[in-house]
């Protein structure tokens, strides 16, 4: 029972697994790995968490395997005077101003760590893939407006005279 | 952990069972490990004075940021038993405001419909609040606005424990 009870109370697998759908809406095609900076709020009371999501820990998450290596995630709660009223959150002054200055240092170590603010990928990524009907499809996928732009099918019955000639 | 049962479900869902399963720990750092600055001092807060150096709203003219977070403090204080926690994400939101996250091309979202897949599955969820980058269309910064009261990492059981038998007396 009580072990049930901390596990619903620990926000951080919550954080964790939003994480990982960020990255998969921030890269549909190209897997890069992210650090994704997350808070997680307990009322007024903020905790911070950096997490890196490799792509070899987002396919063992899609392929629902055990990951070989490790994630590590970075987690940070403000060190207040009293760290049992810490959960009064910004209602304390001597919590208020900590939690405020954390904030602000959290901001810009997402200006300077993440690499989201400015585009840094490639544009137009060419994928080939083969679809069901056995047609081999080219997808162009703009990274800046994140989607897909372009299909260029070409069919693989029609090309056999061409291949065989 | 390798044989750790495995399903797919909504971030919302995940427990510590799933990142026991996927290989993923949780380690708690200081300030200087988690900024990476030489110092483990914070910088200097940007809030105004008013915020900083009053408990409750004070008397007297006030800028629509000062006045909008004691009135967000007080719908969010966390009174035990109180439905006030559902006010967190709008709190989340305006702080974030407040304190120019949405700088930079940035936007901030409320409820973001996300999905990713999971065990040969695809499994969605909503951001409460998240950060968006118009110019790149990615999302830079996600805010989970706690549901639960208590949290296991800064409370121990004796004391959840507790808590949880005061609500049945």
């Amino acid at each position: 029972m009580m072990n049930y009870l901390k596990d619903i109370c620990d926000p951080s697998p919550t954080v964790i697994g939003k994480a990982i759908s960020m990255f998969s809406v921030n890269n549909p095609a190209t897997k890069t790995p992210e650090c994704i900076p997350a808070i997680s709020m307990m009322g007024t009371a903020p905790a911070f968490y950096r997490i890196p999501v490799t792509p070899a820990l987002f396919q063992a998450i899609e392929g629902g395997y055990y990951p070989s290596e490790e994630t590590v995630v970075l987690r940070f709660v403000p060190r207040v005077p009293s760290q049992e009223s810490y959960l009064d959150g910004m209602l304390s002054l001597d919590n208020r101003r900590i939690i405020l200055q954390s904030l602000e240092a959290f901001k810009a170590l997402i200006t300077r760590v993440c690499p989201l603010f400015s585009p840094s990928s490639p544009d137009l990524i060419f994928l080939p893939h083969m679809n069901p009907e056995m047609n081999f499809v080219w997808s162009v996928y703009s990274a800046n407006k994140d989607a897909y732009i372009q299909y260029i099918t070409i069919m693989l019955f029609a090309c056999l005279p061409v291949l065989c000639a | 952990m390798a044989n750790c049962p495995r399903s797919a479900k909504c971030a919302a869902n995940w427990t510590n069972t799933e990142l026991f399963g996927f290989n993923i720990r949780v380690v708690d750092v200081d300030a200087a490990t988690f900024f990476e600055s030489d110092s483990p001092e914070l910088p200097p807060s940007t809030a105004s004075e008013v915020i900083l150096n009053n408990v409750t709203r004070p008397n007297g003219p006030l800028t629509k940021d000062e006045r909008q977070f004691f009135q967000y403090i007080d719908l969010v204080h966390p009174v035990p038993f109180r439905p006030g926690w559902i006010h967190v994400a709008d709190f989340s939101a305006f702080i974030t405001r407040m304190l120019n996250y949405d700088d930079e091309d940035c936007l901030i979202f409320q409820r973001k419909g996300v999905g990713f897949p999971m065990i040969w599955k695809v499994v969605y969820d909503r951001l409460d609040v998240c950060l968006m980058n118009v110019q790149t269309r990615k999302l830079v910064l996600h805010i989970h606005a706690n549901n639960v009261r208590y949290s296991y990492f800064l409370f121990s059981t004796r004391q959840i424990n507790d808590e949880l038998f005061k609500g049945y007396m």
